[in-house]
């Protein structure tokens, strides 16, 4: 642990070792806030009760987890533009038995979420070669091909319309709801817990400067496999979950539009910051849904429009634009202390 | 066989305006696809509601997508600092405006931009449409005319300094930006008259664009990472075989073709075929 500390200096303050009582006294009012968010999110089906409501919530919950997980990759320097297959991996490995062998959900959800693991960890071990925006184009065009023999697999994936009368879970939507919250929560622990133990020191060394990096024994291409096959596990589980929930998988769902869809909510939230993918959902999806559903067609100009203003004003995204302010509220504070102490002294 | 043949010309055009902005700029330009769908509804805008003839839309054409360019280098590109992060957004957006308009304006139909010339020429029993001849001259003058451009001339020789060695050629006078934006320019221009072949030859939807983005990164993807030369051949190659393989195979089995050939080669000689380090 020590040498991964010293190679790496740069490393964001809060690693999992090197935290003071400090830091941690500091984010006990971020936790605080988090964990109010959930409950009031447990406690909503009890007041809202319309459905479409309902219906966008267990969306956002299903694409926070996949933003989340697409950042979990890219904190060791892959800007993987392949999440989409990832997730409709995880979605027809789910679907086809569930469609043609009528094996129960609770046996298939699973088994998309394996399946997309051990194919992510597979297909990402020839692109390990490839680094920064060669890596981007070559996963581009991955998602591509995996799409396209989606598509080509005749009756057994549906072709291009798509695989439908995969077995619902429940009946009641409600039921739903408190899936994909649990899973949220259960897949942001997991990563939160991923992203700041030593594993995710050495992804961010590795992200930083492979070489050296190596020079203390960190493997790149190691490390760089394991954060893919780490991220595509949670998108397979998300995918699945989703497509029986929708009762179909249709290869459009996962093609470059939803992975580049992906991709903005995690930079318009903020790529350097743990919960900027949550914000970034939050953002892109909730608020044009609850509040320009007239729009319908112009959306995607608000969304451009939105991802412009963010990346000529906030290149850090909104969470960086909040870390940035509280840290000159902090300083400010403690410039105040200081110069009471000053003047009382 | 002219079908092969212009296909492949059509990828080469893309593949080395998509490499300019890469090489010279280190820009993931996800907007290519879109410019390339833009200028094939500006040209079939200009010929079916203007009624242009083929021979003014098409150059017109060709400069608003230079102009185009130059203006997106400018206020788009530059301030982005090559940030990578952040010029992926501006190119996502931009490529969501341009979709998007045609998307809503044009409707999802299948367009084709009129031929230039009508009727057929041809020896004995083989006709071909005169103006897929007329097009692939002119896309062989075009090809020649950058090769000319990349190798002879005086910009050339600066962006071939700026791909080498940025802080290198600043030091010797080369001002980035102009080069930068001749480059983004010319990347443009080169998906302009892709894209206006394409239009008239095959139909034309808003979302070619995204086949098209794919078809030129497996191209360059193939050819080697930063060379001019690879994507030539490269290019010739994938005509071929999207252009010919079609008629004895299924198009699915082309495609899943093509897409293997690309990851044996990544796990082989992942700098491609006329690739260097």
């Amino acid at each position: 642990m020590n040498e991964v500390m010293n190679i790496s200096p740069a490393v964001e303050e809060s690693t999992a070792t090197g935290e003071t009582s400090r830091t941690k006294a500091r984010r006990w009012p971020g936790m605080s806030v988090v964990g109010a968010l959930f409950i009031v999110l447990a406690l909503l089906p009890l007041g809202i009760s319309g459905s479409y409501y309902m219906h966008v919530l267990i969306l956002t919950f299903v694409y926070v987890a996949i933003a989340s997980s697409w950042r979990v990759v890219s904190i060791s320097g892959q800007f993987n533009i392949a999440i989409g297959a990832f997730m409709g991996i995880g979605a027809y490995a789910a679907a086809i038995p569930s469609v043609w062998l009528h094996w129960p959900p609770w046996v298939t959800i699973p088994l998309g979420a394996v399946a997309a693991t051990i194919l992510g960890a597979a297909l990402a071990f020839p692109f390990a070669r490839l680094r920064t925006i060669y890596y981007a184009m070559g996963t581009l065009f991955l998602g591509y091909v995996v799409i396209n023999l989606i598509t080509a697999g005749g009756k057994t994936t549906g072709m291009s319309t798509g695989l439908g009368g995969v077995q619902p879970l429940f009946g009641d939507r409600r039921y739903y709801y408190y899936l994909t919250l649990g899973l949220m929560i259960v897949s942001m622990f997991s990563m939160y817990r991923f992203e700041f133990s030593r594993i995710g020191v050495r992804m961010k060394a590795v992200s930083q400067s492979h070489q050296v990096a190596a020079s203390v024994g960190i493997g790149e291409r190691r490390n760089r496999i394991l954060a893919v096959a780490f991220g595509s596990f949670f998108a397979g589980l998300m995918g699945a979950v989703y497509c029986h929930y929708q009762g179909v998988a249709s290869p459009s769902s996962y093609g470059l539009g939803a992975t580049l869809w992906i991709i903005m909510y995690v930079l318009v939230g903020g790529i350097n910051s743990f919960w900027g993918p949550a914000v970034g959902v939050g953002i892109l999806m909730v608020i044009p849904e609850f509040f320009f559903r007239d729009l319908k067609g112009d959306l995607p100009y608000v969304t451009a429009a939105i991802l412009l203003i963010i990346a000529f004003t906030m290149p850090e995204g909104i969470v960086g634009l909040l870390k940035l302010a509280r840290d000159r509220v902090f300083a400010r504070l403690r410039r105040k202390e200081v110069d009471l102490d000053a003047s009382g002294g | 066989m002219i079908n092969v043949v212009l296909l492949g010309v059509v990828y080469i055009l893309m593949g080395v305006g998509f490499a300019f902005i890469l090489n010279l700029l280190g820009i993931f330009n996800l907007a290519h696809g879109a410019i390339f769908v833009s200028a094939a509804y500006g040209c079939y805008l200009m010929v079916v509601k203007l009624g242009l003839p083929g021979f003014v839309a098409f150059p017109l054409t060709v400069l608003a997508a230079a102009a185009f360019g130059v203006l997106v280098e400018r206020f788009l590109f530059r301030p982005m600092k090559a940030d990578f992060n952040r010029t992926i957004m501006v190119c996502i957006a931009l490529s969501t405006i341009l979709v998007t308009t045609f998307n809503r304006f044009m409707g999802t139909r299948a367009l084709s931009i009129p031929p230039f010339i009508a009727g057929t020429t041809g020896i004995g029993p083989y006709k071909v449409e005169t103006d897929r001849i007329l097009a692939f001259c002119i896309g062989i003058v075009i090809l020649v005319a950058i090769i000319l451009f990349v190798d002879r001339s005086r910009w050339g020789a600066r962006m071939q300094a700026v791909t080498q060695n940025r802080e290198g050629a600043a030091l010797q006078g080369i001002r980035f930006g102009q080069i930068a934006a001749i480059a983004v320019a010319v990347g443009f221009g080169l998906a302009a008259i892709g894209g206006v072949f394409m239009g008239t030859l095959y139909n034309l939807t808003p979302f070619v664009g995204d086949v098209t983005l794919i078809k030129v990164l497996m191209l360059v993807i193939l050819a080697g990472l930063g060379s001019f030369n690879g994507i030539f051949y490269v290019g010739a190659l994938l005509g071929v075989l999207y252009g010919a393989l079609p008629v004895v195979l299924n198009g699915a089995v082309v495609d899943a073709l093509a897409s293997i050939m690309v990851l044996a080669l990544l796990i082989i000689r992942p700098r491609g075929f006329f690739g260097h380090e």
